[in-house]
């Protein structure tokens, strides 16, 4: 059933005898993002709030750059994993002001820092600053960052490898792990709809490199695809969490969509099989949400929910509210980051689940 | 070329009865028996059809060897006329719709060009859509059946069902592999088009889609279907391909017409329809007027049994078609307890088959039906689709069905190729029923009605543009091929911000699923199960969610292949009735309180002394008490209320009220205020689908005086929402006012008769027992005529 602002439009339309000379009634228009946003995705603040919002792109708030493809341009974000440091949480309030952020000091006890950070981030952004929507990781109390090799990982691959007693060892030995690519989607829906967010995870000469790969707008999911297509045909095997079911059907039928090639399948570590296989009897289940908090004793607070990720992004490609849409940015690469920092704990014989 | 049914479509069967004269003679001989209480039946008319040969015409170049090897061992040498020019047109990259009878082999017509395209190209791909998933089944059977004539073609041939019913794992397979898709358009709307990255090979492949029984699309279904059909060809475009399109259509007046608005180019019609018919006869029986004052008609029911058995008796393979699922359950208890006592093994050659049945069930009897195992068969309109059972002797109707059309369909279903058939109508005692059976020419003389549909309607066109914007984007040149209307209806969803433009393309921009809320049918297709709480709660049968709680309410007496099972309880929340076997001596039927609630009065208007207005109406129906009814004797044995929660429809209404001082005049004049209404009600609902481009079952009709203080007929879009038929009524109410009265004036009839005042649609009550019922008496057409010379100053 159409909804009823949807019928009275058409409503009107029939009483006018079909004709009218409103905007768009000759063909689609050719226009960027607009500000006369109706309430469609549900995501958009609350009403009676009038503060006039100033749309602007992703890449005035989140460093990056563009690259040019065959299909066109894409917008790409990228961090080492080394700079995310011990708290990987306050990446994301550095951006837009990198300098300014940067010298505030985060202290445990003080939420208010976060929030000044978060404030310069959104007037930044031209927009109203809503604390609800600044992800935070919160660590289990009892627990000591200090005492754990995952708290602030230094991923030591080599040493890893080497324990290995799994089969998917084998993929390490047979390709080093130079060559190897996390990836992580975000995209509008379970399936037959657009992915806008590809975060992966490369290993450069010195550091983990997390890169973020954004379509900015709907057309811009072909060059996003080829990008990824791009790494995975440079890569030797890939790192995903569920991707064997998800992530890398879903980029097919993307591809097959846009009438694209697609690299035929690659070597697949899927993170969320070998968890079942090692956990299953042990924890009630291997989302990646459960083992953050009983592997790596961590959890996200604050952080966007899977559910509401669509929404904020066809929010951001009909009104530019690019504020909105950082933590989902956020939330896709503490995914990726969280994958990387399970692969010690899943081929370590001796890993202690809590 | 009898060969060509018998082989294909036809075990060979003997008829007990050899010519026409034998068949009215046992008419004859039913007729002056004295029945039971002393009551005797009346054949009204009989009109003989005669004999026509087969016709037969060649290929322009002859099918490769397989394909003749197939159709050779099916016994057929020659193609008749129709389906030779059908397979020419195709080959020659035509669309074509094919329109003969019942029967005449049109799905061999589509057949032939498809599975000669599978065997040379290798790769290509053919998909077809039926109305039904049994209609799927049923013709998978068939092209089967060919395909494994011949090793060459057998190999070539992957064919399946892609429905509801078909479970995960064969559906990957098939996607992968298949490459003869038999489908429904509702599958195709919501499970295929938008998915359709899975089914790239498919669509890069395509070259046939076959649309069969396109009369079923008309109305708000066709309007949807038609613009399902041009998401598909787009698709179809983005992936390299541009199918061509087969259909097939029982009789009706426009094939060619319709054709073309559903696919949305040219359409070839063939029409001359050279299968042979063995000469028939056409008898109209009306149940004798009995009781103290003659007041009142026997039972159809009975009358149908009666003649039922008599020709099973005689080997004449029957079948019965009823208006309700109810009376097919009525007429085989009572069909069965008579052949029972011959203790001949017949009653074992007798069975039910409507819809709610199990789908295994109703293959067992279909099955049945084409082995000549079942002698009679009574089944509801289930079987008036091209299930192919054969062709068979007899067919009785019980009461006419709603159109001329599905009156012919079903007589239809009798009729071999050169042996002599019946068809008999046995009439209710209702209005239209009567008023046919006085008047048997009027009958004859009709043609069968147009297939309506408006691809443009601008709610249809929003709902489909946004199912299609999902799907992929939308340039201008798209927009185009859904219409002149739809780049407005584009912008306006746009402006909704459902759709957001880039680079000269509409996209889809929100997190609804479009399809998911499109229903292409006026109804749910949600489905309550019956289980047998008895036995486990083993599954029985299945019934659509608007008609469970009119079939299987609480102490309801549930029919089941005619036995009585009682109902314990409805589950509404789990959409379970259980029911357990109980022997008892009585039918239930359920009483219904329809109601019409206007929520809102958008706008009203003046017009002649009258109020016109357009609002927002709450439809709502429930079943508020039962009735508990003898066998045979139709006795009335109890009166039960119902608490059950009301079903509603909210839609658009408008409606129409007459100031006092009219109703006042008409009343002076010596009429009845009240008929006039009624009279004018039936016409608008006649009427305003010629304005509204809708089928007469799109729109709802209610006399009430509880909305607005003074009666006020109201008329409704069966529809969610509303489609705008309302709204086109309110603002045309002078044009339909002009056009009810010149119709009143030129038609014939003397009193009033279904072509003027006398035709109220219904929701077609799957649950009620006609004979029961006495139907809706066709008002005077004086009062109507009346009351509109007076409101257009005539």
């Amino acid at each position: 059933m159409l909804s009823r602002s949807l019928r009275d439009r058409i409503s009107g339309f029939i009483r006018e005898g079909f004709s009218r000379t409103g905007a768009g009634a000759s063909g689609p228009a050719t226009n960027g993002p607009e500000t006369n946003g109706h309430a469609t995705n549900g995501h958009h603040p609350p009403a009676g709030d009038d503060r006039s919002i100033i749309p602007c792109g992703i890449e005035e708030i989140l460093p990056g750059g563009v690259i040019q493809g065959p299909h066109g341009p894409a917008f790409v974000h990228e961090r080492l994993y080394t700079d995310l440091g011990e708290r990987p949480d306050l990446v994301f309030e550095r951006y837009g002001a990198l300098s300014a952020l940067d010298d505030i000091k985060h202290d445990e006890g003080s939420a208010q820092a976060g929030h000044d950070a978060g404030h310069v981030a959104a007037a930044l952004a031209g927009a109203p600053y809503d604390p609800a929507l600044e992800p935070r990781v919160v660590y289990d109390p009892e627990w000591s960052p200090s005492t754990s090799a995952s708290a602030a990982p230094a991923i030591d691959l080599p040493t890893i490898v080497a324990r290995m007693e799994w089969p998917e060892r084998g993929l390490f030995r047979r390709f080093g792990y130079r060559r190897m690519l996390f990836l992580d989607l975000e995209t509008c829906g379970l399936s037959a709809c657009p992915v806008f967010l590809a975060g992966v995870c490369l290993l450069g000469e010195k550091d983990l490199v997390l890169r973020q790969i954004f379509a900015r707008d709907y057309a811009e999911e072909r060059a996003l695809i080829h990008e990824v297509a791009r790494l995975m045909s440079e890569a030797d095997f890939l790192v995903t969490f569920n991707g064997k079911s998800f992530d890398l059907p879903f980029l097919r039928d993307r591809a097959a969509h846009h009438l694209m090639t697609f690299p035929a399948a690659i070597p697949h570590l899927d993170l969320l099989w070998l968890a079942r296989r090692r956990w299953r009897h042990t924890l009630p289940d291997c989302k990646l949400k459960t083992l953050e908090w009983r592997v790596l004793r961590r959890r996200r607070a604050g952080d966007v929910g899977g559910h509401e990720i669509p929404g904020l992004y066809h929010d951001y490609v009909q009104r530019g509210e690019a504020h909105r849409l950082v933590p989902v940015f956020h939330h896709n690469m503490l995914d990726v980051v969280a994958m990387v920092e399970l692969i010690p704990a899943l081929f370590d014989p001796d890993a202690v689940v809590y | 070329m009898s060969a060509q049914r018998q082989g294909l479509f036809e075990p060979p069967q003997r008829a007990g009865i050899a010519t026409l004269a034998e068949f009215e003679a046992l008419l004859a001989s039913l007729r002056s028996r004295r029945g039971e209480r002393g009551r005797s039946t009346e054949l009204v008319h009989l009109e003989h059809l005669p004999e026509r040969p087969a016709v037969y015409g060649d290929l322009a170049t002859p099918l490769p060897a397989p394909i003749r090897d197939v159709l050779a061992a099916q016994g057929i040498e020659r193609l008749y006329r129709h389906q030779a020019r059908a397979v020419d047109l195709a080959r020659a990259g035509s669309h074509v719709v094919i329109a003969t009878g019942t029967a005449s082999g049109k799905s061999l017509a589509y057949h032939i060009p498809i599975l000669e395209t599978l065997l040379r190209e290798p790769g290509s791909v053919a998909l077809y859509l039926f109305p039904t998933k049994a209609l799927a089944q049923d013709q998978l059977r068939g092209l089967t059946r060919l395909a494994e004539g011949a090793p060459r073609l057998r190999r070539a041939v992957t064919a399946g069902t892609y429905d509801g019913d078909t479970p995960g794992h064969t559906r990957r397979r098939f996607r992968e592999q298949g490459n003869a898709i038999l489908t429904n358009p509702d599958m195709l709307h919501q499970g295929i088009l938008p998915y359709h990255s899975r089914w790239s090979r498919i669509f890069s492949n395509l070259r046939y889609v076959v649309v069969d029984e396109v009369h079923t699309y008309r109305g708000i279904f066709g309007s949807h279907v038609a613009n399902v059909l041009r998401r598909l060809r787009r698709i179809a475009r983005h992936y390299g391909s541009d199918p061509r399109f087969l259909l097939s259509s029982a009789t009706i007046r426009n094939p060619g017409d319709l054709a073309e608005r559903l696919v949305g180019e040219p359409v070839a019609v063939v029409d001359d329809d050279g299968a042979p018919r063995g000469p028939k006869l056409f008898a109209f029986w009306n149940p004798r007027a009995e009781g103290p004052d003659a007041a009142s008609r026997g039972s159809a029911s009975v009358e149908a049994e009666r003649i039922l058995v008599s020709l099973m008796r005689r080997d004449v393979q029957s079948i019965v078609f009823t208006r309700s699922r109810v009376s097919a359950e009525l007429i085989y208890r009572y069909a069965r307890e008579r052949l029972e006592r011959d203790k001949d093994g017949l009653a074992e050659k007798l069975s039910p088959y409507r819809g709610g049945y199990l789908p295994e069930e109703r293959r067992a009897i279909e099955r049945r039906l084409f082995d000549g195992d079942l002698k009679g068969v009574i089944s509801t309109n289930a079987l008036e689709l091209g299930i192919d059972v054969g062709s068979l002797d007899a067919a009785i109707l019980v009461g006419f069905p709603n159109t001329i059309a599905s009156t012919w369909q079903q007589a239809g279903r009798a009729g071999r190729s050169r042996e002599p058939a019946l068809a008999v109508v046995v009439a209710y005692d209702d209005p239209i029923d009567q008023y046919l059976m006085r008047h048997p020419e009027y009958f004859f003389s009709q043609s069968p009605e147009s297939a309506v549909l408006d691809p443009e309607n601008p709610y249809v066109l929003a709902s489909q543009l946004a199912c299609a914007a999902y799907e992929l984007p939308l340039t201008a040149e798209d927009e185009a091929r859904f219409g002149a209307r739809a780049p407005h209806i584009a912008s306006l969803l746009e402006e909704d911000g459902a759709l957001k433009s880039l680079d000269g393309s509409r996209y889809w921009s929100s997190t609804d699923y479009p399809a998911g809320k499109v229903n292409l049918r006026t109804i749910s297709d949600d489905t309550f199960t019956i289980v047998d709480a008895g036995r486990n709660n083993a599954v029985l049968a299945t019934v659509d969610a608007i008609s469970a709680p009119e079939l299987v309410y609480p102490e309801a007496v549930y029919l089941h292949e005619g036995d009585t099972y009682f109902v314990r309880e409805l589950d509404q929340a789990q959409k379970v009735a259980y029911v357990e076997r109980r022997e008892v001596d009585y039918y239930t039927q359920p009483v219904l309180d329809t109601r019409l609630r206007l929520l809102d009065q958008r706008e009203t208007k003046r017009w002649n002394e009258s109020e016109v207005g357009l609002g927002t109406a709450d439809v709502s129906w429930a079943t508020v008490a039962f009735k508990k009814i003898r066998f045979r004797s139709l006795d009335a044995i109890g009166y039960h209320p119902l608490d059950l929660p009301r079903q509603n429809l909210e839609t658009v209404a408008l409606w129409f009220r007459p100031e006092e001082g009219v109703r006042a005049q008409v009343r002076i004049a010596g009429l009845n205020p009240h008929e006039a209404m009624s009279g004018l009600r039936n016409l608008l609902i006649t009427l305003l689908p010629l304005y509204a481009m809708c089928d007469r079952p799109d729109l709802g009709g209610i006399l009430n005086s509880s909305n607005l203080g003074d009666p006020a007929i109201f008329l409704y879009d069966r529809y969610p929402g509303g489609l705008g038929y309302a709204e086109r009524g309110y603002a045309l109410i002078e044009d339909l006012m002009r056009a009810a009265l010149v119709m009143v004036d030129e038609c014939p009839c003397e009193l009033g008769c279904p072509s003027c005042v006398g035709l109220p649609v219904l929701r077609p009550a799957q649950q009620q027992d006609y004979d029961l019922h006495g139907g809706w008496p066709i008002p005077n057409k004086e009062a109507t005529e009346a009351l509109l010379r007076r409101l257009l100053g005539r």
